[in-house]
């Protein structure tokens, strides 16, 4: 499997203000991140809200420049934003959202809109490329006609894949695609992105909260925790045996027909990226912390199983008593 | 806070600033005020006396800085025409137009705020229909065709009103009722539209699910609610104490600040013109400050950020 | 003896069905599940219950709480039967919340309508309370505005509210879709501990099939404003004898085994104005027949307590 894309070290932070009257703090939404992306396999990305994985799938699209790290594809940097060559790049790699009504242009037939970007990139267009665009991603061509308030959620996603294969992209990240959609149409719009991945040789980075869903789709699976990798993994490995307390507790928590075993409740909520816990973030709230978790933050590295784990305990787990 | 209200203060201070350079150059620019004021057929040698007497022969820039180091030091020059201060003038003039303006704004707030808040909670009924078409109505006839209309009618037509000049409180009727109308429509569409997005909300449908009354629905939780949108245009409606009566005080020949303003353009009179601007600016400014702070009473989102997640 | 019974239950907006009459009971504490994809009537049917729905809505059929008929009741009684005896939660807890009420108000504007409690005793009582949901230093939170919590966190108020009233029924429409999965977890558990205490029913809307089955003893599924199969929850997961149900469990990504092409159901959801002859499923069917399109099938028994709205189940169950 060759290397598409590969992140290294990223960060990212953003200044806010609390309210009218409040002081300036700074955020890290991505806070030391790195990646590989392999042609035709997808990576999974899970967290809750606040981890960050909105913000890394921006980054590694090149949509934001990193505050640190590096991204690069095919080997080379990635160009800086607004450029020639940045703009020339984004045929080779598009975006799915959450929400495919404030993804499409509402004044635009959908035809119009999948048409866009072969216009852009001087690619070949008109209505039969446009049709052809549209039946792979499961619409019927005379939905070119129609506009988006006309269709439905499914249909809206299946237009937003249209547009976004128009390129013929190596690399389609999705940003929580199946979130808003109800549980029959989820299922479809899963199908079709394992179906055109199978067919295209995509790269696929999808970014949800939803561990089965990324169970099903990928290849691989990194499970985020405030701005940073906590595990990853094969998936099936990471759900039967996951190695960090916080995805055991992810785990645990996926609610599971027949289920009527012990869950791992986390105390707490997901915490706050501008108010970073010291040493592991995520001490806090885990159940196993030592003195050492206080202090000083684990450095993501692989177990000799291969699993790479971001966890003081994980790597030592004969020598957690001693800590 | 403090930031924040120096912040403020000084956009504000920069705000009256720029007005006042915006009128200098505009009257400035716009004609001779020793011509207009001497007249068309005075002798040269006049008007140049009083260019002179005026400081109007000196180069723009350095009467400029003259009038804004004046203004610092408190001093807002002198009415061309009849030469006394102008700062005289125009407060001599503003119970008059206070006169009129305040009891102005209670019959917009009175009238606008309930017509908007019935006909939100009886959507789309007759009376919300009703109600939106006076308020129509309200808005789009222009103040002084309104004003002249009510002349008409209850002046010339059935005699019970005067119709023009300061006599008695009767004189006031007209002018009051006439921008009174204008600003209660507008105030009941805006409280209308205010209402219906607050009625829209979850937290509405939460209160009747907890049984809480919808009388108390209606005062306890949406009104607090739709008060923060409001008291932005009450805002401006406040800050136009003062300015806001020019139109209606020509029609209706009341001596206010606003007629003032009217007959000093006319004749180029500077001072007063500034004058009158600075103290428009400074209520508007003022207003909207008070305004912002508002804000901050009404709605606690805005005081200060989440403390929990996301 | 049911605490609700809900009998040919219909509303439609503006000419439109939005519920197409459902026959449902609660029984005194009880954990029920109604499942459901968007427009199949799930919170319409508490909503019109309540009364909560908008003047427009047309509502006929009969909703008996303990004999008393909700449905055209005076509004002084439902507005002691809502958060008194049926209390409801909603979807997003941020925004289901006054932002402009403390906390602590918000909870002592329920316990003063439904306990008669106000002053130091109310305030006593809204701390105990939210104790009681998990808030971690409740004396504080009394005093804080929604916005300055998180997602769980008012979730937890909105629990706290509706617990106040000491209701018999708790109708949770999706409490926790708009939360992570962690905090969901905490919540559903939160949930499930409630009850057992109170001793109060739970009545948990959702589309998600998971949570129902770790939290509900009895499932209802809906779709297209009707209940297509009704069953013991280990029933319908074990022997689901809907299509329509087969098909929401075949959507669900397993978490094991081979990873396979999902059985996703084809087509969407009729929309209201353009409903099927016959039964509203058929045209999504994979094993529609002739009969399907000509008929409304009624909800028949298969087996004991496991009733299914289909001709096909009824004559030979087609197990999962």
């Amino acid at each position: 499997m060759s290397v598409l894309l590969q992140a290294r070290d990223l960060v990212r932070r953003y200044r806010m203000r609390r309210g009218i009257f409040g002081r300036a703090v700074e955020l890290r939404a991505v806070d030391g991140l790195s990646l590989t992306l392999e042609r035709g396999r997808t990576l999974g990305l899970v967290g809750e809200s606040g981890c960050g994985k909105s913000t890394t799938g921006r980054l590694v699209l090149g949509l934001e420049a990193p505050d640190a790290g590096q991204v690069q594809v095919d080997g080379a940097p990635m160009p800086p934003i607004g450029g020639r060559a940045w703009r020339q790049q984004r045929a080779r790699m598009q975006m799915v959202f959450q929400d495919p009504l404030g993804a499409l242009d509402r004044r635009l037939s959908i035809g119009a809109q999948v048409e866009e970007p072969l216009i852009i990139h001087g690619l070949p267009a008109g209505p039969a490329r446009v049709a052809e665009l549209l039946m792979e991603a499961g619409l019927r061509p005379d939905h070119a006609q129609r506009y988006p308030h006309e269709l439905s959620g499914g249909q809206r996603q299946r237009a937003v894949l249209a547009r976004a294969l128009a390129t013929a992209p190596e690399l389609l990240v999705c940003d929580e695609p199946i979130s808003a959609l109800d549980v029959s149409i989820q299922a479809q719009v899963m199908n079709l992105l394992m179906e055109l991945q199978a067919r295209r040789g995509m790269a696929m980075l999808f970014i949800s909260h939803d561990l089965r869903a990324v169970r099903q789709v990928s290849h691989r699976i990194a499970v985020m925790y405030l701005g940073r990798i906590v595990e990853e993994g094969e998936p099936d490995e990471v759900l039967k045996t996951p190695a960090h307390p916080y995805s055991r507790a992810l785990v645990s928590a996926i609610p599971h027909p027949g289920r009527r075993g012990r869950r791992i409740l986390l105390t707490g909520d997901p915490p706050n990226p501008a108010d970073r816990p010291s040493g592991c973030a995520f001490h806090p709230r885990c159940a196993e912390a030592v003195a050492r978790c206080r202090i000083e933050a684990p450095v993501l590295r692989p177990r000799p199983d291969g699993r790479l784990v971001a966890c003081h305990l994980a790597h030592a787990p004969l020598l957690s008593q001693v800590a | 806070m403090l930031r924040f209200l120096t912040g403020r203060l000084l956009r504000a201070a920069l705000t009256i600033a720029m007005v006042v350079t915006f009128a200098f150059i505009v009257l400035r620019l716009s004609g001779d005020p020793a011509q207009i004021i001497m007249g068309a057929d005075a002798p040269p040698e006049a008007v140049e006396a009083f260019r002179a007497a005026w400081g109007l022969d000196a180069p723009l820039w350095q009467q400029y800085l003259r009038y804004f180091g004046a203004i610092l030091n408190g001093d807002l020059g002198r009415s061309m025409r009849d030469g006394r201060d102008a700062i005289t003038l125009v407060a001599e003039r503003i119970p008059a137009t206070l006169a009129l303006t305040i009891p102005a704004l209670v019959i917009k707030l009175s009238i606008g705020i309930p017509a908007g808040i019935l006909a939100a909670l009886h959507r789309n009924s007759l009376l919300d229909r009703l109600v939106m078409a006076l308020a129509v109505a309200g808005f789009t006839v222009p103040s002084f065709v309104l004003g002249l209309l009510l002349v008409l009618v209850f002046a010339v037509q059935l005699g019970w009103l005067p119709s023009g000049g300061q006599e008695s409180w009767r004189h006031a009727i007209l002018p009051i009722i006439t921008m009174g109308v204008g600003g209660a429509a507008v105030l009941a569409r805006f409280t209308r539209s205010a209402m219906l997005e607050v009625l829209g909300q979850s937290y509405i449908r939460t209160a009747s699910a907890k049984g809480v009354p919808w009388r108390d629905v209606v005062w306890g939780h949406a009104l607090p609610n739709a008060a923060i949108p409001t008291v932005t245009i009450v805002g401006f409606m406040v800050g136009s104490l003062i300015a806001g009566a020019v139109v209606v005080e020509s029609v209706f020949s009341w001596p206010g600040v606003g007629r003032l303003l009217v007959v000093a353009v006319a004749n180029r009179d500077l001072a007063v013109v500034q004058c009158i601007l600075l103290l428009v600016a400074g209520t508007m400014v003022a207003s909207n400050l008070v305004v912002d702070l508002l804000y901050g009473v009404l709605d606690p989102r805005l005081r200060a950020g989440k403390m929990g997640a996301q | 003896m049911s605490l609700v019974q809900i009998r040919g239950l219909a509303v439609s907006f503006a000419g439109q069905p939005a519920l197409r009459g459902i026959d449902l009971d609660v029984a005194p504490g009880e954990a029920l599940g109604l499942v459901g994809e968007s427009g199949c009537g799930k919170s319409v049917t508490w909503l019109a219950a309540l009364g909560l729905l908008p003047g427009k809505a047309r509502v006929t059929g009969s909703v008996r709480l303990g004999g008393m008929e909700l449905l055209g009741a005076k509004a002084e009684t439902l507005e002691q039967v809502r958060g008194g005896r049926i209390a409801m939660i909603f979807q997003d807890p941020a925004s289901s919340l006054n932002p402009v009420h403390r906390i602590g108000r918000q909870i002592t504007e329920a316990l003063s309508l439904h306990q008669g409690l106000s002053g130091a005793p109310a305030r006593a009582e809204a701390k105990r309370l939210l104790d009681a949901v998990g808030m971690p230093d409740a004396q504080r939170r009394l005093d804080a505005f929604p916005h300055e919590l998180s997602g769980g966190q008012n979730q937890r108020v909105m629990i706290a509210i509706a617990l106040a009233g000491r209701p018999e029924v708790l109708v949770a429409d999706e409490p926790t879709t708009a939360l992570d999965v962690t905090i969901q977890a905490q919540i559903l558990d939160l949930l499930q501990g409630l009850r057992r205490e109170m001793g109060m029913a739970l009545v948990l809307i959702t589309h998600d099939l998971g949570v129902v089955s770790e939290t509900c003893e009895r499932v209802a599924v809906m779709y297209a404003g009707r209940i297509v199969e009704e069953a013991a929850s280990g029933q319908i997961f074990a022997h689901p004898a809907h299509p329509y149900t087969q098909g929401l469990l075949g959507a669900l990504p397993p978490l094991d085994g081979e990873r396979r092409p999902l059985m996703a159901i084809p087509g969407g959801v009729p929309e209201p104005w353009a409903m099927p002859p016959g039964c509203a499923f058929a045209p999504r069917c994979p094993h529609a027949r002739t009969a399907c399109l000509q008929a409304v099938p009624e909800l028949a028994d298969l087996h004991i307590s496991h009733r299914a709205a289909c001709i096909l189940a009824a004559d030979a169950p087609v197990l999962a």
